[in-house]
C-alpha cells in the first residue's frame, strides 16, 4: 500500500473583486479573504462574505477574515497540531472550530462597540479550511462553496452551503445563532480524510461560474441545485496554477493574474453583480530526485 | 498568455419578479401617461443591455382605471415587448394592488414548484390620483405591512404631481413611505429602479436595503 506523504508545498491564488453592481453603485468590495502556510504541512483559507445591505460588512468581512485566520493558526500550534500527521476527532474539531467562531465573534462585538457600529452593519459569512496533504478540516456559517480534488477530472463539494427560500437568504456570524440549537443548527464542521491535490474556497458571487447551482431535473421535472463543481472550470485552471508555480511568480503576480480572471476572464464573471472571491489551492508536483 | 481558461458551467438564472402597477386612470391623460410610457421604454432598454438582469428579472405589469388589467404576466423582457399604455376612467387602486399581490404569490409558488431559486419579489405602484370611495384602503394597508413584515415582497409606492399623499402614505409599510416624483421624471424613477434591481438582488434576510439616492427623481419637500 503506497504511504501518503505527509509534506507537500502549495500553489496558491487568491483574491477578492468587486462585481459590477458595487461598482455602479459605489459600494465596497464586501468580501474578504485570507491565506496562511504555517508551515509546510498544514496550510489556512478563510472566505468571508459580507451581507449586500449590511452597511459596513466590508470591515465586517475583513475583520472576521483576518481573525478566523490568527484562531486557526494558534489552534495548530496550541494543539501541537502542526506535528502531528493525521486528522484530530470529529469531536475534537468541532469543538474547537465553534470556540475559534465564538472568540471571533466576541472580539467583532467589541470592535463593533468600540468604533461605535452596530454588530448587524458588520454581517458576514465564514468559510475557513486548516488542510495539510493528507485531509482537511473545514468549517462554515452560512453560504458561499468548496470544492476538493483527489484525482484528476473528479471534484466533488466539501460542504452544503446554508440557504433560506429566497436567493441570498442565509445567515452570518453575527446572527443570533450562539445558542446551543443555533450552534447545532448553522455552524458546521467536517473532515476530510483523504489525499486532496487540490481544493477551492469560494463566495456565492463565484457559484455561477464554477459550480453547478441551478439545473434541469428531466426525472423530477423540476430545477434543483446538485452542489456540484465544475470540472471544465477547475481543471483548466489547475493546470494554469502549476504553469505559474513552473514559471516561478511571486504570489502577488499570481494572486493579481488571479484577480484578472475573477474580474472579467469569463462571461459569467464580467456580469456577475455580486462580489466574487475565490480562493484556490493545489499542491504543487513532487520534484524528481537528481540523477 | 492566459493561464486561466475555465470554462463556465450552464446554470439555469435565479429569478426577480418586479410587478408594476400603474394608474391609467383618465387623470393621467397627456403628459403624465407620455412620460410614464417613455421611462417604461427606457426601463426595458436598461434591462436589455445587462446580461445578469436580463436573464434574472421577470416583470408584470397591472393598469387601473375603471377596468384592472394585467396586461403582462410575469416573463423575462426577452419574451414580450413593452405595452403602450392607454388611460381612461377612474381609480380602482385598491382592487389593482390585490390583485398584482395574487399574481405575485402565484409566480413565486410557481417559482416553488418548479424548483427555481428566487428574490424577494419587489412590487411598485404608481398613481396620481386619490383612489375610488368605494376602494378599501385601510383593508389594503393592513395587507401590505402584513406581507411586509412576512417577507412576501417589498413593496414602493410612488406619487404622481395632484397625489393624495396621506393616502399613499396609509397604503406604503411603515419601513417605505410613498415617494412623490419630481414633475414627470419616470425615466429618472426607471433608471433608479433598474440600478436598485442590482441591489436588490444582493438583499439578505431581515437587513435594511441601502438603495441609490433618489435624489435625481423624488421630490422631497413637501
Amino acid at each position: 500500500m503506497p504511504t501518503t506523504n505527509k509534506k507537500a508545498t502549495w500553489t496558491a491564488a487568491y483574491a477578492s473583486v468587486m462585481g459590477n453592481g458595487h461598482i455602479a453603485t459605489n459600494l465596497p468590495c464586501q468580501d474578504s479573504c485570507e491565506y496562511r502556510q504555517p508551515n509546510d504541512t498544514w496550510g489556512i483559507a478563510v472566505v468571508c462574505d459580507g451581507a449586500g445591505s449590511a452597511k459596513q460588512s466590508d470591515k465586517g468581512s475583513d475583520f472576521v477574515a483576518r481573525n478566523i485566520a490568527h484562531c486557526l493558526e494558534e489552534l495548530l500550534k496550541q494543539n501541537k497540531w502542526d506535528s502531528l500527521e493525521t486528522m484530530p476527532t470529529e469531536e475534537v474539531w468541532r469543538e474547537e472550530a465553534v470556540k475559534a467562531l465564538q472568540l471571533t465573534r466576541q472580539r467583532l462585538g467589541m470592535y463593533a462597540e468600540n468604533e461605535g457600529i452596530p454588530i448587524g452593519d458588520l454581517a458576514c459569512t465564514v468559510l475557513a479550511v486548516l488542510y495539510a496533504p493528507f485531509g482537511m478540516l473545514v468549517t462554515h456559517i452560512g453560504d458561499g462553496r468548496a470544492a476538493y480534488s483527489t484525482a484528476p477530472s473528479d471534484w466533488k463539494a466539501l460542504f452544503e452551503p446554508f440557504r433560506g427560500n429566497e436567493v441570498n437568504e442565509t445567515v452570518f456570524i453575527t446572527s443570533n445563532i450562539w445558542t446551543v440549537e443555533g450552534v447545532e443548527k448553522y455552524v458546521d464542521t467536517s473532515i476530510l480524510q483523504a489525499e486532496v491535490r487540490a481544493f477551492a474556497l469560494l463566495s456565492d458571487g463565484c457559484e455561477n461560474g464554477s459550480f453547478e447551482v441551478n439545473v434541469w431535473d428531466e426525472a423530477n421535472q423540476k430545477y434543483h441545485d446538485p452542489n456540484r463543481p465544475f470540472v471544465r472550470f477547475f481543471e483548466p485552471n489547475v493546470k494554469g496554477m502549476l504553469q505559474l508555480h513552473a514559471e516561478q511568480k511571486t504570489q502577488e503576480e499570481i494572486n493579481t493574474i488571479w484577480a484578472g480572471f475573477l474580474k472579467e476572464g469569463t462571461k459569467q464573471f464580467k456580469h456577475e453583480t455580486d462580489d466574487k472571491t475565490m480562493i484556490l489551492v493545489v499542491k504543487n508536483p513532487v520534484a524528481e530526485p537528481a540523477e | 498568455m492566459s493561464y486561466f481558461t475555465g470554462e463556465t458551467p450552464d446554470n439555469y438564472e435565479q429569478k426577480c419578479l418586479c410587478t408594476l402597477i400603474l394608474d391609467t386612470s383618465g387623470s393621467m391623460s397627456g403628459q403624465p401617461i407620455r412620460e410614464l410610457n417613455r421611462g417604461l421604454q427606457e426601463f426595458y432598454a436598461a434591462i436589455e443591455e445587462d446580461l445578469i438582469a436580463a436573464n434574472r428579472l421577470e416583470v408584470s405589469i397591472t393598469t387601473f382605471g375603471s377596468n384592472i388589467k394585467t396586461i403582462q404576466e410575469p416573463a423575462l423582457i426577452d419574451n414580450f415587448d413593452m405595452p403602450t399604455l392607454n388611460i381612461g376612467g377612474t381609480t380602482r387602486l385598491v382592487d389593482a394592488v390585490r390583485q398584482a399581490m395574487r399574481k405575485t404569490e402565484e409566480r413565486k409558488q410557481w417559482y416553488k414548484e418548479t424548483g427555481q431559486p428566487y428574490y424577494r419579489p419587489i412590487m411598485v405602484l404608481i398613481t396620481d390620483g386619490e383612489p375610488d370611495r368605494d376602494q378599501d384602503v385601510a383593508g389594503l394597508s393592513k395587507e401590505i405591512q402584513a406581507a411586509i413584515d412576512s417577507k412576501k415582497f417589498t413593496f414602493w409606492g410612488l406619487g404622481v404631481k395632484g397625489f393624495n399623499h396621506q393616502v399613499l402614505n396609509q397604503i406604503c409599510p411603515n419601513n417605505a413611505p410613498a415617494l412623490p416624483l419630481s414633475g414627470y421624471k419616470f425615466s429618472e424613477f426607471f433608471k433608479w429602479l433598474s440600478n436598485s434591481i442590482g441591489i436588490i438582488t444582493q438583499s439578505k434576510e431581515g437587513e435594511s436595503i441601502d438603495l441609490p439616492p433618489v435624489s435625481d427623481w423624488a421630490q422631497m419637500k413637501f
